[in-house]
């Protein structure tokens, strides 16, 4: 098995077995400047139950390992060719430009991915390990001078950590037990039994929420928004020690006029952060690997779109002007001068 | 990439390549003239001290040598032209006006005359010498010192195993690039001087002391009066030497102000004349003559002898403050006009270089290296905090003026405040490289481990690239060998023979490594060639440390030190009692030697995917046509990613030095500590490489200091720390410095929140104990725009190896070993 991290023993003895609960990884993130307070180590998770339009982390979508293929790094077949012999089902193909072609309908995503495990410069990649929960811990306890200095921890990401619900609880369970800090980065598309199970092992919880608008909701994501936003509002109230940060993803043109509804929207809610993120295009090259088509086109966020939905959240959110935050009390407790601006997620 | 956010020196350098003025500049009339024309123009040698250094040393042929070097020095003071410049408030210069260097001929005089034809065109740090100059060294300089310089005496000294590996021809003058030599590069390593005891007594005050030394030495004892009483006249006329410069200098100035039609000119020559005719004889009064007397002295230090790359400032946030601070008190100084005399400082700094005439020397040092360290913060000697209101001017000044002198250093330890931290990292996110950091939690227990006091060791100041020197306590003046791992490793995949030197056997036979069986013999054989390097290096050193004082002495240095005054001997000499000694031996190639050893453990011996035959056939043609080759073992576990597959053989290359130095460091009497220090030499030893299995192409750079691979560090920066933290030998202690080099995108240190982040980083690095990190805050297209468009980017200053330079002075190789290294911040 093919891990970010080091080390080949088990991990720590958690109770209850916890460190042996087995998760699906896609990918973990050293020296994460901007998934929460301080420098954190990220995790990955693979699954999500959306599919958002443009969503920066295709890879993470599928519950199920699945192969890359980066064309740049391939050597060619004639100089290489060890994936063509290594498929067990044929489903790698001499293609064009003497690169490998992939019949994504044959690859059964087997077991042991011979054509990663062959390919000798790292062109063929799959995006889904299968990690325990100790193994987690492990890789992020390494790093954790850098955690205690900045006031940083473990953020569990995806992908979406409620989808895989054993799994996030074990590792927050052992991360709490070793004094670590956490964060998760949720979609709130679950039932909420998983999401307050989850939640109860957080300090702090960025939770998305993408359109107020029903119809539309389900037109970009392809979920429906009314569980979603019943459960922020039950979690407000379950757990209100918890702090929080509401997310939208800016996307042009798709809930970019929503600035007024998501400004009425906060009102309701004191005491939660906001955090508008801009739209990107950052994971474009990430579906070419996987294969598929991105969504977006070439549409792009322009500053003025940006600064409209700004405007038009505070004209109705009112107050001061400025955005709700969301760790006011980190910014008090921290003994490094951390401070409370929003990180900006790339 | 997105080139979105640009460091404040990348705006800058947008702003002046748009036309537009350049903004640092602004209301900085006087310091801006002053450095106008030392960015990108090539020095100009000037002979003078070389001439009258050598004219003295002619006449005074047999008497001992410290007082040969004092008689030379008061020759040079009293006969050297003396100049100021135009709109400078410091007095004090030893060359014409822009970037200039002097020469040292007791080092390389023996081939000055070769060298100064080939100077002016040479690619890494050349200089132009005018005719007449030129002439005067074929003639006259060169002459004399053939036969009787260092360089050849150690050349003829060095046991033939030994020198092979040092030198390629007979002559001692083509470097093998396998076990350097660097003690004939310059007199003395890397020294700050104790400039306090200059400002608070005057060489008047050190001369007395002097002289009561002298009149207490026992009349009849023949070893004092033949050793310690030529000692004691030697630094009594360095310091007439001192006197009489300072003196010319105020004359000078007095009379530039009698012809001097502007008014507020003249008066300001008039006082500088009148400081100059006081310091640095007497004790400093104000902050302008502290600074004043701390400049004459450096300056005479530069007469007196090469430093390597520069004599360094020492704490001078310490030793300023209370006359800062004084004068504030009664008015007489603020903010900006202290900024505006440590910025002439800076110019004045900026026009000297430090010119390495062998062109080992100028590969080792590009871009004219320096390190005139200015310290800022760490510790008093009670281990409180230093950080005081000039440490914060230093850093100021960093951030506001364009320059990349004084090379700015700050000790950072576990109770440094946040508002000095965070002003530390305000100056690095400006993108020069400045300040680099030194860990007090690392430094401090390692010097008192091997015999300083606390007090000693908690004042310590950064001396050039890393070193920490304790002015009244270090007495080793050696420079150390250079030892190129990568060729070790080379050797033992080749039965000790290296491609570029075709048949020849330069290191111990171990075999054909197609026989190798298993990862056991390829180790043994690797380290039956480290073994052979480092026995060299050490051989090296007890020839360097014999000979040295034969050839070397430091009259103005050794008055400064309060041992070498008490015991009555020369720096130079080889002990000095109660003197701590701390020699270096540098480790160059770490991550390529440990990447290669851990590809081949891997992939050869334990997954079996490659044989050893084909690797050496890959090896052999480049890799060229064996691209796969070159990427299975290019896939294996590397060095600065946090893994202890590599971490693990990294710390065995470290154990083997530096067990080895705990075992015969002793029988030389001295520390020789295992560093990570390459300057650029990475890049000349990386040319007498051929390629190596962690699929670096044959001749290219190998790794530097103590970082990763370039672009093996797929993990971010503080995986790198932690490969350095996790390949420490801690349970030993004949360890210095690793050097580390970081290079972050500016877009992921915005804001107020990415300052944040960096000072938390910070602490993490003071949390590892770790030596040394700095920081380039850069864009990668930045690099490439200044390599393709040279011209608009003469200001582009980037950190090096310690130090930084000219980003258009280095050579394309170093440049495309800056652009290669991984460069951290996409997320």
């Amino acid at each position: 098995m093919r891990r970010a991290g080091n080390g080949s023993g088990p991990g720590p003895a958690g109770v209850g077995g916890l460190a042996g609960v087995p998760g699906l990884v896609a990918n973990v993130q050293h020296f994460s400047l901007h998934d929460g307070p301080g420098i954190r180590t990220t995790v990955f998770l693979k699954g999500c139950p959306l599919r958002c339009r443009w969503c920066a982390n295709p890879e993470t979508q599928s519950f199920r390992p699945e192969p890359g293929f980066d064309r740049g790094r391939c050597l060619g077949l004639k100089k290489c060719g060890e994936c063509l012999r290594a498929c067990p089902e044929g489903a790698v193909s001499a293609g064009a430009d003497d690169r490998p072609d992939l019949d994504r309908k044959k690859c059964v995503r087997c077991a042991f991915f011979a054509c990663r495990n062959k390919c000798p410069t790292g062109a063929w990649k799959v995006f889904g390990d299968l990690m325990t929960a100790g193994e987690v811990l492990e890789i992020t306890l390494g790093e954790t001078v850098f955690h205690q200095r900045s006031g940083g921890g473990l953020t569990l990401s995806g992908g979406e950590p409620l989808a895989q619900p054993e799994f996030s609880r074990a590792v927050l369970a052992l991360a709490g037990q070793a004094g670590l800090r956490t964060a998760a980065e949720t979609c709130g598309c679950a039932d909420f039994g998983t999401l307050g199970m989850v939640a109860g092992g957080l300090d702090f919880l960025y939770y998305d929420l993408k359109s107020l608008d029903r119809a539309r909701h389900f037109e970009l994501t392809g979920g429906d928004n009314a569980p979603i936003v019943g459960n922020l509002l039950k979690l407000r109230a379950s757990l209100p020690g918890l702090r929080l940060t509401v997310r939208t993803p800016v996307i042009p043109g798709l809930n970019s006029d929503e600035g007024p509804a998501f400004g009425s929207f906060m009102r309701e809610l004191p005491g939660v952060g906001y955090e508008p993120l801009r739209y990107h295009r950052l994971g474009g090259g990430k579906y070419r690997l996987l294969g598929r088509e991105y969504g977006m086109g070439d549409a792009k966020l322009g500053p003025e779109t940006w600064r409209e939905f700004l405007e038009g959240f505070r004209r109705t959110y009112g107050g001061d002007g400025r955005l709700p935050d969301g760790f006011p009390a980190a910014a008090a407790a921290g003994s490094s001068g951390e401070k409370n601006s929003p990180p900006v997620r790339h | 990439m997105d080139r979105t956010v640009l460091s404040p020196q990348e705006t800058r350098l947008d702003i002046i390549n748009s036309g537009g003025p350049d903004p640092f500049l602004a209301g900085r009339a006087r310091v801006s003239a002053l450095v106008k024309n030392t960015a990108g123009q090539k020095p100009v040698i000037d002979v003078e001290r070389a001439l009258w250094f050598t004219r003295s040393m002619r006449e005074t042929e047999g008497r001992p040598l410290p007082l040969r070097w004092a008689l030379a020095l008061y020759n040079v003071a009293k006969n050297m032209t003396v100049r100021l410049a135009e709109g400078q408030l410091l007095l004090g210069r030893v060359g014409p006006p822009g970037r200039h260097c002097i020469l040292y001929p007791e080092l390389d005089g023996d081939f000055l005359d070769l060298a100064v034809g080939t100077l002016p065109d040479r690619p890494n740090s050349p200089a132009d010498i005018s005719p007449e100059d030129a002439r005067l060294v074929i003639d006259e300089i060169a002459p004399y010192w053939r036969g009787r310089t260092y360089h050849e005496a150690l050349s003829l000294a060095l046991p033939e195993d030994v020198r092979r590996l040092t030198y390629a021809d007979p002559a001692g003058l083509v470097s093998r690039f396998v076990v350097n030599e660097t003690s004939s590069f310059r007199s003395s390593i890397q020294w700050v001087h104790d400039y306090e005891c200059v400002l608070k007594l005057g060489f008047r005050g050190l001369s007395e002391i002097a002289a009561a030394r002298l009149a207490g030495l026992d009349p009849l004892d023949p070893v004092q009066q033949t050793e310690r009483r030529p000692f004691y006249e030697a630094v009594l006329t360095a310091a007439e030497a001192v006197r009489l410069w300072a003196g010319r200098h105020a004359d000078l100035a007095a009379e530039t102000a009698s012809r001097e039609s502007d008014p507020v000119r003249r008066a300001e020559l008039l006082e500088m004349a009148a400081i100059a005719r006081k310091v640095p004889w007497e004790p400093a009064g104000t902050f302008r003559e502290a600074v004043q007397s701390q400049w004459f002295t450096q300056l005479f230090s530069r007469l007196e002898q090469k430093t390597g790359t520069i004599i360094s400032n020492g704490r001078m946030d310490q030793y300023l403050y209370p006359y800062y601070a004084r004068d504030k008190e009664l008015g007489l100084a603020d903010e900006d006009g202290a900024l505006e005399l440590l910025e002439c400082v800076w110019a004045g700094l900026s026009e000297f270089v430090d010119l390495y005439v062998s062109p080992a020397g100028g590969a080792f040092n590009e871009g004219y290296a320096h390190w005139e360290a200015v310290t800022v913060g760490g510790q008093k000697s009670d281990g409180s905090d230093a950080t005081n209101e000039l440490s914060h001017l230093f850093l100021r000044s960093k951030r506001e003026f364009p320059l990349h002198y004084p090379d700015l250093a700050a000790r950072v330890h576990s109770r440094s405040p946040a508002s000095f931290l965070r002003d530390v990292a305000e100056t690095i996110k400006d993108g020069s490289g400045f300040p680099k950091l030194i860990n007090d939690e690392e430094v401090v227990p390692l010097l008192v481990g091997k015999g300083a006091t606390f007090a000693e060791a908690l004042d310590y100041a950064v001396s050039g690239c890393t070193e920490a020197r304790m002015p009244n306590r270090d007495t080793f003046t050696s420079g150390g060998s250079y030892i190129n791992f990568a060729a070790a490793l080379e050797m033992a995949l080749r039965d000790g023979r290296m491609v570029k030197y075709g048949d020849a056997r330069l290191g111990e036979a171990t075999g054909d490594p197609r026989g190798f069986k298993t990862y056991d013999d390829l180790w043994e054989a690797y380290q039956k060639q480290h073994v052979c390097l480092l026995r060299a290096a050490f051989v090296q050193q007890a020839v360097v440390n014999k000979l040295r004082a034969r050839h070397f002495a430091q009259p103005m240095g050794s008055l400064l030190h309060d041992l070498a005054l008490k015991h009555g001997r020369d720096l130079h000499q080889e002990h000095i009692p109660e003197g701590l000694d701390f020699g270096y031996v540098e480790f160059i190639g770490y991550a390529t030697v440990a990447d290669s050893l851990a590809a081949l453990k891997k992939k050869v011996f334990e997954e079996g995917v490659l044989g050893m035959a084909e690797v050496m056939e890959a090896l052999d043609h480049n890799f060229s046509g064996y691209e796969k080759v070159r990427a299975i073992l290019g896939s294996a576990p590397c060095y600065g990613n946090n893994d202890p597959y590599a971490d693990s053989i990294a710390k065995k290359l470290d154990r083997v030095s530096v067990e080895f130095s705990a075992k015969y460091a002793g029988s030389l009497g001295v520390n020789l500590d295992i560093r990570y220090v390459p300057f650029t030499s990475h890049v000349p030893f990386g040319r007498a490489v051929s390629a190596t299995p962690n699929g670096r192409g044959a001749w290219l750079p190998l790794s530097d200091g103590a970082s990763a691979s370039q672009g093996a560090d797929k993990k971010g920066p503080a995986a790198v720390l932690l490969s350095n933290f996790n390949s420490k030998n801690m349970d030993l202690s004949a360890r210095a410095a690793r050097m580390i080099n970081i290079k972050l995108t500016p877009g992921c240190l915005e804001g107020d929140e990415g300052t944040e982040k960096l000072v938390s980083f910070i602490r993490a690095f003071v949390d590892l104990k770790l030596w040394h990190v700095q920081f380039n805050v850069i864009n990668q297209q930045t690099l490439l725009a200044a390599q393709k468009n040279p011209d608009k980017y003469r200001d582009l200053i980037v950190r090096i190896a310690g130090y930084s330079a000219y980003f258009t002075d280095l050579s394309a190789d170093l440049q495309n070993d800056l652009i290669a290294r991984s460069s951290h911040g996409s997320v």
